[in-house]
């Protein structure tokens, strides 16, 4: 199947790599470098109980910064793109039950402002069309123990 | 079994780091937020919760109005349109979502340790806090929080303006 040999190829895989990596790096320096104003953020979902708000600010962005890396370097693929994937769900619910909710995430108050919605459906969006890259990696990726040591699918083939 | 294996180790390796970065790095935030008491409308004592290490001060209507009439800088952190609607006489806007380096652009030459006072709708309302944590962020030191926010102002029928410019002429 031609359609399959391209998605498992290895550029095909490296682009998704490298999308997918390179975004959650990006994303997560900024919450490292300003952890309080991630906490604030954190606080404005009123969607974390209090007492774990400052954990999520402190751990969240290195966990994503820690994934994106190895998916750029090529290590352990398949499992930070688990990760990373599991994130991308957690923001979806999080953005999808506050738009419900018409809650805006810079003042933690409930706005009619038109401006925070299409600001928060395209955050949304983004992340929906983010799990394309990490379900290709996570089908198709192959997390290999030695080159000269079959992989699974290898040895069933 | 691999792939839990691989998994914790990623987990373990940022539960480590972000550790030892929030302990030793100096941009570290508490590990619990604290719940200050904060009055409000009426002198009743609402509970805040701070996140940030720099403490946060608030003060309701009457410090705000002492403030005001000393010429304190006062700055509306809602949107342009609630701003334009109505805002405290000579008030500037920046709302709260915008990026620091427009924060930054907006503010000018205002030396880092003037006070300056920031308010947004009343005590529902984070925009004022978020706004407060960015310009901490980048060195003011003298922030200070109006709990009441627009709603205690007009309530206590102090002076206004509307439009786009701090006093409308």
């Amino acid at each position: 199947m031609q359609i399959k040999d391209a998605l498992a190829s290895t550029p095909a895989l490296l682009i998704s790599r490298l999308i997918l990596g390179g975004l959650f790096v990006y994303a997560a320096w900024d919450k490292i470098v300003h952890p309080d104003q991630f906490a604030q953020i954190v606080l404005n979902y009123k969607l974390m109980p209090d007492m774990g708000i400052n954990l999520l600010a402190i751990f969240l962005p290195w966990l994503e910064m820690v994934a994106g890396l190895l998916l750029i370097l090529g290590i352990f693929p398949k499992e930070s793109a688990a990760i990373l994937a599991g994130l991308l769900l957690v923001f979806i619910l999080a953005i999808g039950i506050n738009l419900a909710r018409g809650l805006d995430f810079d003042c933690g108050c409930f706005s009619t402002s038109t401006d925070q919605k299409s600001a928060s459906y395209l955050l949304m969006l983004r992340d929906i069309l983010l799990l394309l890259p990490a379900v290709h990696i996570m089908l198709f990726s192959r997390t290999r123990r030695a080159a000269s040591v079959p992989t699974p699918e290898e040895r069933l083939a | 079994m691999m792939y839990i294996r691989n998994t914790a180790v990623i987990v373990l390796t940022a539960v480590i780091i972000s550790t030892l970065y929030n302990t030793f790095s100096g941009r570290g935030i508490p590990w619990f937020p604290q719940k200050v008491e904060v009055k409000g409308a009426g002198g009743i004592a609402r509970p805040q919760l701070i996140v940030t290490a720099a403490p946060m001060k608030y003060i309701e209507v009457a410090e705000a109005r002492a403030k005001y009439e000393r010429g304190i800088a006062f700055i509306d952190s809602r949107e342009d349109h609630e701003y334009e609607a109505g805002h405290i006489r000579g008030a500037r806007h920046i709302a709260a979502a915008h990026s620091p380096e427009d924060i930054r652009k907006s503010l000018g030459a205002i030396p880092k340790d003037q006070e300056i006072v920031i308010y947004c709708d009343g005590e529902e309302c984070g925009a004022s806090t978020t706004l407060a944590t960015k310009l901490q962020s980048l060195g003011f030191t003298n922030v200070q929080i109006f709990f009441g926010g627009w709603t205690e102002w007009k309530k206590a029928g102090l002076p206004t303006s509307r439009g786009s410019k701090p006093v409308s002429s």
